[in-house]
C-alpha cells in the first residue's frame, strides 16, 4: 500500500515536471505569435498594473461576470444620480477590460454629455466634460493604436466644449485651465489655449495613425486572431470622407472663433493673425481634397479586367482634369494600367461623377471657397466691422453700429462677389443673414427709419436669417446686453458669495 | 378583513371605541378593547410601532420557532422509541394524501379548471383539507401522548395539556369575533375564517408556553454557566483560530495589501466626493475580511473537534454545553474586537491622511488659481468646504415638508417634471409655487394639507387622522445662556406662563428684564463702536467689536439644503438659478429672507440670526421658492434640515466600526450554530449563504415571505423558465402548471416563514451614513445592537439544544 502510494506520488512530480517543462516552449511560441501580431500587452498600449492585478486576482473566467455587475451598477449609480461613485465604477471596468473600447467610447460619452448635463453651473459642467475627456485620453494610452478613441477624443474638445450652449463658458475655463496636460496638442505637443486647435491636433492625429497604416481592418492582423472582445474600428474606414474632413472642421472653426466673442470676456483677434489661422484652416482643406480615395464601383474594361479608379476630391475644382483623364496615357501613367480610349472616356466619367458626389457631399467647395475669401485682408476687416457694430449695438451706440454694419456689408458684398461658391452657399446665407437681421435692428434702433434701405446688401438673405431659430452659441451670446445689476450682483448673500459669475460688464475696449 | 384587526390591534383604546362606534358595533367597549389586545399578542402578522411591537414580534417568532422545535423532537423521540400505532398511522397517512389532494383541489379551482361544491358556504377542497389536517392532528396527539407515557416525562405532559388549553383559548377569540362580527359592514366573515383566525391566535399562544418553558429550563442552564470556563473555552477557541487556520494574520496581511494599492482601484474624481467613497470602501474592506474569516472559522471548529474527537477531553469534564457555544462566540468575538479595532485605527489614521491631504491640495490649487480663473477657485473652495463638512458628524433636525403648487394650492408633492428619479418633486420659478418645510410639533403632511386647503378656503381645519410628529427644534442648543436671545426667549416662555395664569413669577421676570437692559445696553455701545471703526477704516477694531458683539448674541444657525435644478430653457448662460428662503417663527412672527443662487449636488446653507427662534418653542417654518422664472427646483423632505450640531467624526466612525463589529457577531452564532450539527463543509454552506441571503438577497427574500415576487413560487418559475412564458403572463392550466402550482403551494408557506431566520446584515452597517457626514444616533446604535442579540441569542440556544441532545461522542 504504502509502496504503491509512493509509486504514484512519483508519477505526479513526474507529470508535473513533464507539463511545466512543456509551458517553456510553448510560451516561448506564444510570445513570439504575439509580437508577431502585435497584441501583447505593452504593444497594445500603455500597462496598467491595477489593471494586471485586477485581472489576475479574478482569473479571466470571472472577468466577464465581474464587468457585468459593474455595467449594472454603473448604470444604476447614474440613476440614482451618484455621478462620482458611477464615475469610479466605470473606472473598475476599464480594468477589467482595457482594451474593450466600447467601454472607453460609450462611458467617456456617457460622462462628457450625459453627466455634464445634469450639473447646473457651467464650471461643474466643465470638470465633467474634462472628466470623459480624460477618460478617453486614457483609453488613448492604453490602446495607441485605436484611432476611434482619438477621434472620440477630438470630437470632445472639438464639439462638447466648442457647441456647447455654455460653449464662450467652458472656452473661457479651457484658456484658463491651469493642466497644461490637458492642453497638449498631441501632434507638435505644443500647449494650446483654444479647444479647438487641441481638437484639431487630436484628429489630424486620428487620420494620421490610419495613414501610418495603422489600420485594422485593411491589414493582416484581423486574421488568424480570434479575439475575445475584437477591436472594432467605427472610424478611418476606407472612404470615410467626414472622419478625414474634421481635421479641417475643426482648423475652420478655430479661424471663426476668433474673431467672434467666442471665449466669455476675451476680445475677438482680427489683422495678421486672424488671416494666418483662415490660411491654415485652407490648407487642411486642401490636405482633404488631395487625398486618393478609390471609387467604391469597379469598371470593366475591354479585356475583362474590373478597374476601381483613384478619387481627389481637390480635382472637382478644375474640370480639365476630367479632359486629360480621357486619354489612355493618363490611365497608363498614374494607375498603371492598359485601357483603350473607350474605357479611358468611361474611367474618367466614373471618376467625375464621384469626384462630384463627394465634393458636393462634404461641402468642399463652400469650405475652400470660404477660407480662400475670409483669409483676405478684406474679409478679416468686414468681420471685424461686424464684431464691432455688435460691440457698439450692445453699448447702445446704434448709430456706430449702424455706420460699421454698413461698411462691413458693402466690402463683403464686394468680396463675395469674387468667391460665387462661399456666397452662395445656405451657410453663408444664414450667417451674412444674421448680420443684415443684427443691421436691421441697429437700424430701428438708432431711429433711422422704419425699415433697411433697400439697396442693403444680401437683403434678400434676412428672410433667412428671421426665420432661423438655431443660433451658433457664440452668435446667441454677442447681442445680449450685459445688465448693469443683474441678478448676481442684485442678491447679496449673507456670506460673501464667490458662487454666482457676476454679469460680463460691456466690453469696449478696443480691438486688435 | 384582516385589515381591521390590524387597525384595532394598532389602535389605542379611546380610539377604539372610537372606531367601535364609527363600525356601528353593538359591543362594550371594554371588550373591543380586550379582543384588540388579543391580537396584539395572538398574531404573528400583527404588531404595533417602536421597540415594543419589534419585542413582541420577535418572541412571537421565536416562540413559534420554539413550539416546531418542540414538537419537533418529541416526533424524532417517538420515531426513535419505536412508537407505532397501526390503526393511527394509517389515518395519518390518509390526511397526509388529503391534505396534498385539497391543495390540488384548490389549485385546480383556483385556476379554473375545477368548480367545486361548497359546503355551507365553504369550498369542498377547504373542508378537504381541514378533515385531513384533523387526521394528522389525531395522529400526532395520539403518538406524542404515547411516547411521552412511556418515557415518564411527566413535565412534557403538563405542557402538552397546557398548549392544548392556549389553543383552545385561541379558538375561543376567533369565535368570539365571528359571533360579535367585529368587522366593518359589507365584509362577511365565514366559518372558516374563524377557524383560521382562532389557529393563528391559538398557535402563537401555544409558542409562548412552549417558549416559557424553554425559558425555565435556560434559567436552570445560565445558573450553571461559569465565566471563567466560558473565558476559559473562548481562549481556546482564539488559540486554534490563530495556529491552525493563521487567518488572523491572513486576513491583516490582506487589509494591509489592499489598503497599500488602493490608490490603483480607487479614484475619486472630484475632491468633494472623496471621504464618501473612502469611508465606504474602508469599512467594506474591513467587513469583507472580518466575514470571510468567521465564515472559515466559526463554522469549522466544533465539526472537527468532533471528527477528531478531541471534543471528549472536554464534555467528560463539567462543562455546560452552553458554555462549549459561548465560549466560542467569545472567543472568536475577542479575535474579531481585536481585528475590528486594528483595521478601524489603521483605516482612520489613513482616512485623515487622505482626505486632509486632499484638503490642502484642493485650497492650494483654489489660491494658485483664484486671480486667473475666479470660478475654478469658487468651485475648489466649494469642494474643500463639502470634504470638510463630511468629515464630521452632523446632527440634522429635519422638518416635515408639504407644497403649494403653482397656482398656490396645497399639495402633498411637488410638481413632477418627468425625471426618472422621482425622490424629489419641484417647485416652479416666480409662481406662488413653494416647499414648506415645518418644525415643532406637527401633523402628518396629509392631514396638514388638508388642513392648509380648509384654512385658505375659511374653513375650520378637522383634527389629525395620522399620528402626528415630533420635529421640534432645540432652541436650547442654539440659544447660549448670557447672551440677548436667550434672555429673551426666558422672558416670552415666562411671560406666557404668567398669562396663563402661573403666578409668583414676578421676581424671574423682574430679574431677567433687568439683565435684558444691562445686555441691550451693551449691544447698543458695541454696534455704535463698530459704526466708528468700520467709519475710520480701522480693521483691527472692527474685529474687535465684531467679536464682542458675537459674546452679547447667540451664533446664527445654520440650515443646509441640497436641492436640484431644472431648467426649461438655458436662461442667460452662466447665470445660476436663484431660490428664496423664508424662515418664520409661527409664534412670534419673526421673519428671516434671503435670496441665494442654488449650486446642484452641493450643500447650500444659509447662517439664520437666532433672534428667529426667539420665543419659538422649537416651531418653525421654512418656505423656499424658486425665483428664476420658467426654472424649477427639485427637493425632498431630507435636502433642507437645521443643523443642530458637528458632532466627531471619529466616533462617529467607530460606531460605524460597531455595526461591522455586530455583523460578526451575527455571523459568528450562525457559524457556531450551523457546527453544532453538520459537518464542517455543509456548515460552511449554510454559514455562507446565511450570509448572502442576509446581505445581498434580503430584498429578495422579502418578496419571498410576502409571497409577492412576480411568476409565482420557485416550479412555477422553474416552468416559466423551460416554456420560455414571462413572469406577467397567464399561464395555461395544463397538468404540468398545476402540478407546479401545487408543488408551490406546499412548499412556500414553509419557505416563506423560513425567510425569518435570515437577518438583515445590510441593516447592521451604518457606513453609508457616517459616509455622508451624519451623525449615527444613539438609539440607531442601540436598535442594532438589539437587533443583533436578537438573531445570536436564539441562535446559539438552538445550538446548545442540538449539542445537548446529540450524541457528540458516538
Amino acid at each position: 500500500m504504502n509502496n504503491l502510494l509512493n509509486d504514484r506520488k512519483i508519477r505526479y512530480w513526474i507529470a508535473i515536471i513533464v507539463l511545466f517543462a512543456l509551458m517553456f516552449p510553448y510560451r516561448e511560441w506564444l510570445t513570439r505569435k504575439k509580437d508577431k501580431l502585435e497584441l501583447g500587452e505593452a504593444t497594445l498600449g500603455e500597462v496598467d498594473t491595477g489593471s494586471f492585478m485586477l485581472k489576475l486576482a479574478l482569473l479571466g473566467g470571472a472577468r466577464g461576470v465581474a464587468a457585468n455587475v459593474l455595467w449594472t451598477r454603473a448604470i444604476e449609480l447614474q440613476r440614482i444620480q451618484e455621478w462620482d461613485r458611477m464615475k469610479t465604477t466605470v473606472n473598475l471596468i476599464t480594468k477589467l477590460q482595457p482594451h474593450f473600447l466600447a467601454v472607453w467610447t460609450y462611458q467617456s460619452w456617457n460622462l462628457a454629455y450625459n453627466v455634464s448635463v445634469e450639473w447646473d453651473a457651467p464650471e461643474d459642467k466643465y470638470d465633467w466634460i474634462k472628466q470623459g475627456i480624460n477618460f478617453v485620453r486614457d483609453g488613448v494610452l492604453k490602446n495607441q493604436k485605436s484611432p476611434d478613441l482619438q477621434w472620440d477624443t477630438a470630437w470632445y474638445y472639438y464639439h462638447k466644449l466648442g457647441f456647447a450652449d455654455e460653449a464662450i463658458i467652458l472656452r473661457k475655463l479651457f484658456r484658463d485651465d491651469k493642466d497644461e496636460a490637458f492642453k497638449e496638442n498631441p501632434v507638435d505637443k505644443r500647449i494650446q489655449n483654444d479647444n479647438f486647435q487641441v481638437g484639431a491636433g487630436w484628429f489630424e492625429s486620428a487620420v494620421n495613425l490610419v495613414d501610418n497604416g495603422q489600420d485594422r481592418l485593411s491589414t493582416a492582423m484581423e486574421r488568424g486572431v480570434e479575439y475575445v472582445d475584437a477591436p472594432i474600428q467605427r472610424k478611418g474606414r476606407a472612404g470615410d470622407l467626414a472622419f478625414r474632413s474634421m481635421p479641417a472642421h475643426a482648423s475652420t472653426r478655430y479661424a471663426a472663433s476668433l474673431e467672434k466673442e467666442s471665449i466669455k470676456d476675451v476680445p475677438a483677434t482680427f489683422g495678421e493673425l486672424a488671416r494666418q489661422e483662415w490660411g491654415n484652416a485652407l490648407k487642411a482643406w486642401e490636405r482633404f481634397g488631395d487625398y486618393s480615395y478609390e471609387t467604391p464601383n469597379d469598371i470593366q474594361v475591354a479585356d475583362g479586367s474590373m478597374i476601381r479608379t483613384k478619387v481627389r476630391i481637390a480635382d472637382g475644382e478644375n474640370y480639365s482634369t476630367f479632359e486629360k483623364m480621357q486619354s489612355p496615357e493618363f490611365w497608363k501613367n498614374e494607375q498603371g494600367i492598359d485601357v483603350n480610349p473607350e474605357d479611358a472616356k468611361r474611367l474618367a466619367d466614373n471618376r467625375k461623377y464621384w469626384t462630384d458626389r463627394w465634393g458636393t457631399q462634404m461641402n468642399y467647395p463652400y469650405w475652400t471657397d470660404r477660407c480662400k475669401a475670409e483669409g483676405t485682408a478684406q474679409g478679416v476687416l468686414a468681420r471685424q466691422k461686424f464684431y464691432e457694430g455688435t460691440k457698439a449695438y450692445r453699448r447702445t451706440d446704434f448709430e456706430s453700429a449702424v455706420a460699421l454694419y454698413r461698411d462691413g456689408l458693402n466690402i463683403w458684398k464686394d468680396l463675395l462677389a469674387r468667391h460665387t461658391n462661399f456666397s452662395d452657399d445656405d451657410l453663408n446665407k444664414k450667417d451674412t443673414g444674421l448680420i443684415v437681421k443684427r443691421f436691421k435692428r441697429a437700424f430701428i434702433q438708432a431711429g433711422m427709419g422704419d425699415d433697411i434701405p433697400k439697396d442693403t446688401p444680401f437683403l434678400d438673405y434676412l428672410k433667412l436669417a428671421e426665420m432661423d431659430t438655431s443660433v451658433d452659441p457664440f452668435d446667441a451670446q454677442e447681442m445680449i446686453p450685459a445688465a448693469p445689476g443683474g441678478p448676481g450682483e442684485r442678491e447679496p448673500a449673507p456670506k460673501p458669495d464667490t458662487r454666482s459669475p457676476q454679469p460680463a460688464a460691456p466690453d469696449a475696449s478696443p480691438v486688435k | 378583513m384582516l385589515d381591521t384587526f390590524l387597525l384595532l390591534a394598532q389602535a389605542d383604546a379611546p380610539q377604539q371605541a372610537q372606531q367601535a362606534q364609527q363600525i356601528g358595533l353593538d359591543m362594550p367597549a371594554w371588550l373591543l378593547n380586550f379582543i384588540g389586545w388579543v391580537y396584539l399578542f395572538g398574531d404573528p402578522a400583527y404588531t404595533t410601532k417602536g421597540i415594543f411591537g419589534s419585542l413582541l414580534t420577535w418572541l412571537k417568532i421565536i416562540g413559534l420557532f420554539s413550539l416546531v422545535a418542540w414538537i419537533g423532537a418529541r416526533i424524532l423521540g417517538a420515531i426513535k422509541d419505536r412508537i407505532n400505532l397501526p390503526a393511527l398511522s394509517g389515518i395519518a397517512a390518509a390526511g397526509l394524501l388529503g391534505g396534498i389532494v385539497s391543495v390540488l383541489f384548490q389549485v385546480l379551482q383556483s385556476t379554473g379548471r375545477i368548480a367545486l361544491p361548497s359546503v355551507a358556504g365553504v369550498s369542498a377542497g377547504a373542508v378537504l383539507g381541514l378533515v385531513s389536517m384533523l387526521a394528522v392532528l389525531v395522529w400526532l396527539e395520539a403518538t406524542l401522548w404515547v411516547s411521552m407515557s412511556r418515557r415518564k416525562a411527566q413535565g412534557d405532559k403538563f405542557l402538552f395539556v397546557v398548549m392544548h388549553f392556549a389553543l383552545a383559548l385561541g379558538l375561543f377569540f376567533g369565535f368570539l369575533v365571528y359571533s360579535y362580527a367585529v368587522v366593518p359592514e359589507g365584509i362577511k366573515l365565514t366559518f372558516m375564517d374563524a377557524i383560521s383566525q382562532g389557529v393563528r391566535i391559538g398557535l402563537t399562544f401555544m409558542g409562548y408556553t412552549s417558549l416559557l418553558m424553554l425559558a425555565f429550563r435556560l434559567v436552570m442552564e445560565f445558573s450553571g454557566v461559569n465565566p471563567i470556563r466560558t473565558l476559559a473555552i473562548g481562549w481556546l477557541a482564539r488559540k486554534e483560530a490563530m495556529r491552525r487556520m493563521w487567518a488572523p494574520y491572513v486576513v491583516l496581511a490582506v487589509f494591509l495589501v489592499v489598503l497599500a494599492f488602493t490608490h490603483w482601484f480607487l479614484q475619486p474624481p472630484r475632491p468633494a466626493e472623496m471621504s464618501r467613497l473612502f469611508v465606504g470602501t474602508l469599512t467594506l474592506l474591513c467587513s469583507l475580511l472580518i466575514t470571510l474569516m468567521i465564515i472559515f472559522l466559526s463554522p469549522l471548529s466544533l465539526p472537527t473537534d468532533i471528527q477528531q474527537q478531541t471534543i471528549y477531553t472536554i464534555v467528560s469534564k463539567p462543562v455546560s454545553r452552553l458554555e462549549l457555544i459561548w465560549g466560542r462566540i467569545v472567543g472568536y468575538m475577542g479575535l474579531v474586537t481585536v481585528i475590528v479595532a486594528l483595521f478601524g485605527g489603521i483605516s482612520y489614521i489613513y482616512l485623515i491622511r487622505q482626505v486632509n491631504s486632499t484638503i490642502r491640495a484642493t485650497v492650494s490649487e483654489a489660491d494658485s488659481v483664484r486671480a486667473d480663473n475666479p470660478l475654478r477657485a469658487a468651485q475648489l473652495d466649494d469642494q474643500a468646504e463639502q470634504l470638510t463638512a463630511r468629515m464630521s458628524a452632523r446632527v440634522p433636525v429635519k422638518g416635515s415638508l408639504v407644497f403649494r403648487d403653482s397656482r398656490g394650492v396645497p399639495q402633498i408633492k411637488g410638481i413632477d417634471v418627468g425625471q426618472e428619479l422621482e425622490y424629489r418633486t419641484h417647485v416652479e420659478g416666480a409662481t406662488p409655487s413653494k416647499g414648506i418645510w415645518r418644525f415643532g410639533v406637527v401633523s402628518h403632511p396629509f392631514d396638514e394639507v388638508r388642513n392648509m386647503a380648509a384654512r385658505d378656503a375659511g374653513r375650520t381645519p378637522t383634527p389629525p387622522a395620522y399620528p402626528i410628529q415630533d420635529r421640534r427644534v432645540p432652541v436650547d442648543n442654539f440659544l447660549r445662556p448670557g447672551t440677548i436671545e436667550y434672555v429673551d426667549n426666558q422672558l416670552f416662555l415666562l411671560k406666557g406662563r404668567q398669562a396663563q395664569g402661573t403666578t409668583g413669577l414676578e421676581s424671574r421676570i423682574e430679574a431677567l428684564n433687568t439683565e435684558k437692559r444691562t445686555l441691550s445696553a451693551k449691544d447698543a455701545e458695541l454696534q455704535l463702536a463698530l459704526k466708528n471703526a468700520q467709519a475710520s477704516g480701522d480693521s483691527a477694531a472692527v474685529d474687535k467689536a465684531e467679536a464682542a458683539l458675537a459674546e452679547v448674541h447667540s451664533d446664527p444657525f445654520r440650515v443646509e439644503m441640497s436641492f436640484t435644478i431644472y431648467r426649461t430653457t438655458k436662461g442667460r448662460i452662466g447665470e445660476p438659478v436663484f431660490a428664496a428662503i423664508k424662515v418664520i417663527n409661527p409664534v412670534t412672527g419673526e421673519q428671516y429672507e434671503n435670496t441665494f443662487p442654488v449650486r446642484e449636488y452641493y450643500t447650500d446653507y444659509q447662517l439664520v440670526p437666532p433672534s428667529v427662534l426667539v420665543g419659538s418653542d422649537g416651531f418653525l417654518n421654512i418656505e423656499v421658492q424658486c425665483v428664476s422664472s420658467t426654472q424649477y427646483l427639485g427637493m425632498a423632505e431630507s435636502d433642507l434640515f437645521i443643523l443642530a450640531s458637528n458632532g466627531s467624526f471619529f466616533w462617529n466612525f467607530v460606531r460605524g466600526l460597531v455595526g461591522v463589529w455586530l455583523q460578526a457577531l451575527v455571523l459568528t452564532s450562525i457559524g457556531v450554530f450551523a457546527g453544532t450539527f453538520l459537518s464542517w463543509p455543509v456548515a460552511l454552506l449554510t454559514t455562507i449563504a446565511f450570509f448572502i441571503g442576509g446581505q445581498v438577497a434580503y430584498g429578495y427574500l422579502q418578496e419571498l415571505a410576502f409571497q409577492a415576487q412576480f411568476g409565482g413560487g420557485p416550479f412555477e418559475s422553474l416552468y416559466r423558465l423551460i416554456s420560455h412564458d414571462n413572469q406577467m403572463s397567464d399561464l395555461t392550466p395544463t397538468v404540468a402548471v398545476v402540478t407546479a402550482k401545487t408543488f408551490d403551494s406546499l412548499v412556500m408557506p414553509v419557505m416563506s416563514r423560513l425567510v425569518y431566520v435570515v437577518p438583515n446584515f445590510a441593516s447592521l452597517d451604518v457606513s453609508n451614513t457616517v459616509a455622508d457626514g451624519f451623525a449615527v444616533t444613539g438609539s440607531q446604535v442601540i436598535g442594532n445592537v438589539l437587533m443583533a442579540l436578537a438573531y445570536a441569542l436564539p441562535f446559539s440556544i438552538a445550538g446548545f439544544f442540538v449539542l445537548k441532545n446529540r450524541e457528540v461522542a458516538a
